[in-house]
């Protein structure tokens, strides 16, 4: 689905710029802004079809705001970036709502990849996809992860 | 001073010999204050500089020509506290010290030093004023205390590596979008991008880990599943390159540990025999072996411990090279190009969080690495 309206919340300039940028290649329009409360207006006046959001920003955690947003419009779905390399706040992410988390740095590709899929299936949860090593529950060697880490892992509804 | 607590009485006598020889050719003590690391400013009973050594130059940013003769409230900010503090020292006190004074250079960059000044004996008014400024460290752990996020070591690194990786998206993410419309020859140059900014990702990624001092969990975990995952890992990113062979025990026990640590362990052991591989590509042998008679004294460790759980990765490559043997477990020893230097010193800290230990025998053609751990019984070590 092209053509879709994306909300992009993340106090870093850079980042924007390159969010901004690679999707509206993709055909979307973009809005960007550098705190969360911006983002909760656009969501609460009913605004865009997919949210991604950074997790520490001036005002307000991006996880706190999660709960709100899924009440709101449990339709929206919500990506979830950080620089945070825990495992904990990507579980924490998910059992929030989240569709996915993209620990930073990600690749662009990557990035397209999961709004295509958010924006095509908003309302239906994918499996588990990570069937590789089972041992490691909500680990995810061969998936998008950050781009430099040997702890490759991402979790996905 | 501490090594001639151990030394014999025979380089004692010569150590000896040395400093007599040394006391005939004794710097004066100009030479001695030029010598100091911080910045030291002489200030007579007039506030005039009446001497700075090259440490002061640098720090007030003009030479020794200029700052002598000023007035000291010419060099610090009128308000500065250093003044209450040479204020005290005329007072009658011998010598204050102050930590955390923040001072603003000539530039205005604001700097943090601990300042110490003290009387001149014999020179009425004549204090001795000495500087050191704040290590990075110490400004960080200060700003971090300021945002609530604690003073640990571990909490640095989390901040540094959290405070990094943002910056590093927005520069990998730009050099993606340039590649996307890039010529051949300019689309090597955004992968360059890309992967250096990879490898400052890595890299703060272990520091983090490397002061990482959460408790972790720890469970029986089978060594043979780790290996085999490691395998799986390096098999996947070095391709044919290299063969690897297992010698297993299967008999063996589990290890009493965290497994994700282990795998950190065996993968950063298994990718160093991967890199070490000559071109025409290597084979690296996988072992498991269970030592009954082994004893070892560990470093810290209340005597001689048992540690009859044996893993060994070995490889055929060139070895270890001869002036890093001493300080391979160091942080930062790396004989390679792009290495952070950092893979076995978080090895050898993890196994010795586990009570174990780490060894090597390494000569051109081969090279062991062997983890030894101890036993556990009913979830504790024995
Ligand atoms: N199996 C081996 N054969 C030859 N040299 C080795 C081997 N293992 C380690 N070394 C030497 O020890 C050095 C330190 O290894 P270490 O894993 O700590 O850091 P590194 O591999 O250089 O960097 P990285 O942090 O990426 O692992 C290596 O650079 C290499 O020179
Ligand atoms: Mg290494």
């Amino acid at each position: 689905m092209s053509g879709a309206t994306i909300l992009v919340a993340d106090d870093d300039r850079a980042i924007r710029t390159v969010l901004n940028q690679a999707l509206a290649r993709q055909g979307h329009d973009v809005r960007t802004t550098g705190n969360a409360a911006t983002l909760w207006r656009w969501v609460a006046n009913g605004e865009g079809n997919l949210v991604i959001t950074d997790v520490v920003m001036p005002d307000e955690n991006g996880l706190d705001l999660l709960p709100r947003i899924k009440r709101l419009r449990p339709e929206l779905p919500i990506v979830v970036m950080s620089a945070h390399s825990t495992l904990l706040t990507a579980i924490k992410a998910t059992e929030l709502g989240a569709y996915e988390y993209l620990p930073k740095p990600f690749d662009i590709n990557d990035l397209v990849v999961v709004v295509d899929r958010a924006l095509a299936a908003p309302r239906a949860p994918a499996a588990a996809s990570c069937s590789a090593s089972p041992s490691a529950r909500g680990r995810c060697p061969t998936g998008p992860g950050s781009t430099c880490s040997h702890r490759r892992w991402r979790i996905r509804r | 001073m501490t090594a001639g607590v151990t030394a014999g009485a025979a380089t004692a006598a010569a150590r000896k010999r040395k400093h007599q020889a040394a006391r005939d050719s004794a710097p004066d003590s100009d030479a001695i204050v030029r010598a100091l690391p911080d910045p030291v400013v002489l200030v007579d009973g007039d506030d005039i500089v009446r001497y700075v050594n090259p440490a002061a130059e640098q720090f007030f940013e003009a030479g020794a020509g200029i700052l002598r003769d000023r007035r000291l409230d010419q060099l610090v900010q009128f308000d500065s506290p250093l003044l209450a503090l040479v204020a005290k020292v005329r007072d009658g006190l011998a010598a204050v010290t102050e930590y955390g004074v923040d001072m603003l250079s000539p530039h205005r960059r604001a700097r943090t030093v601990d300042a110490q000044v003290t009387a001149i004996p014999d020179a009425a008014g004549w204090v001795l004023v000495g500087l050191r400024e704040r290590t990075i460290a110490q400004k960080l752990d200060r700003q971090l205390s300021y945002l609530g996020a604690g003073r640990s070591v571990a909490g640095i690194a989390a901040a540094l590596a959290h405070e990094v990786k943002n910056p590093l998206s927005g520069i990998r993410g730009a050099a993606q979008l340039l590649e996307q419309n890039a010529s051949l020859a300019d689309r090597e140059l955004t992968r360059l991008i890309t992967e250096e900014t990879d490898r400052i990702c890595r890299l703060v990624d272990r520091m983090e880990m490397f002061s990482n001092d959460h408790p972790v969990e720890r469970t029986p975990v089978n060594i043979h599943e780790v290996l085999d995952h490691v395998r799986r890992l390096v098999q996947s990113s070095f391709g044919g390159n290299v063969r690897f062979v297992e010698r297993y025990d299967p008999s063996l026990p589990p290890v009493f540990g965290n497994r994700d640590q282990l795998v950190q362990v065996l993968l950063n052991m298994v990718k160093n025999a991967a890199e070490a591989m000559p071109e025409g590509g290597g084979e690296i042998i996988l072992a498991t072996k269970f030592e009954p008679g082994l004893r070892l004294s560990l470093a810290g460790g209340n005597g001689r411990q048992r540690l009859p759980l044996v893993v060994s990765v070995r490889d055929n490559g060139g070895g270890v090279p001869e002036d890093l043997k001493a300080h391979l477990f160091d942080p930062f020893v790396s004989g390679k190009a792009g290495g952070t230097g950092l893979g076995l010193s978080l090895a050898a800290k993890i196994v010795a969080e586990h009570g174990g230990g780490i060894e090597f025998d390494s000569e051109p053609g081969r090279t062991e690495f062997r983890v030894l751990l101890p036993l556990h019984s009913d979830g504790e070590a024995v």
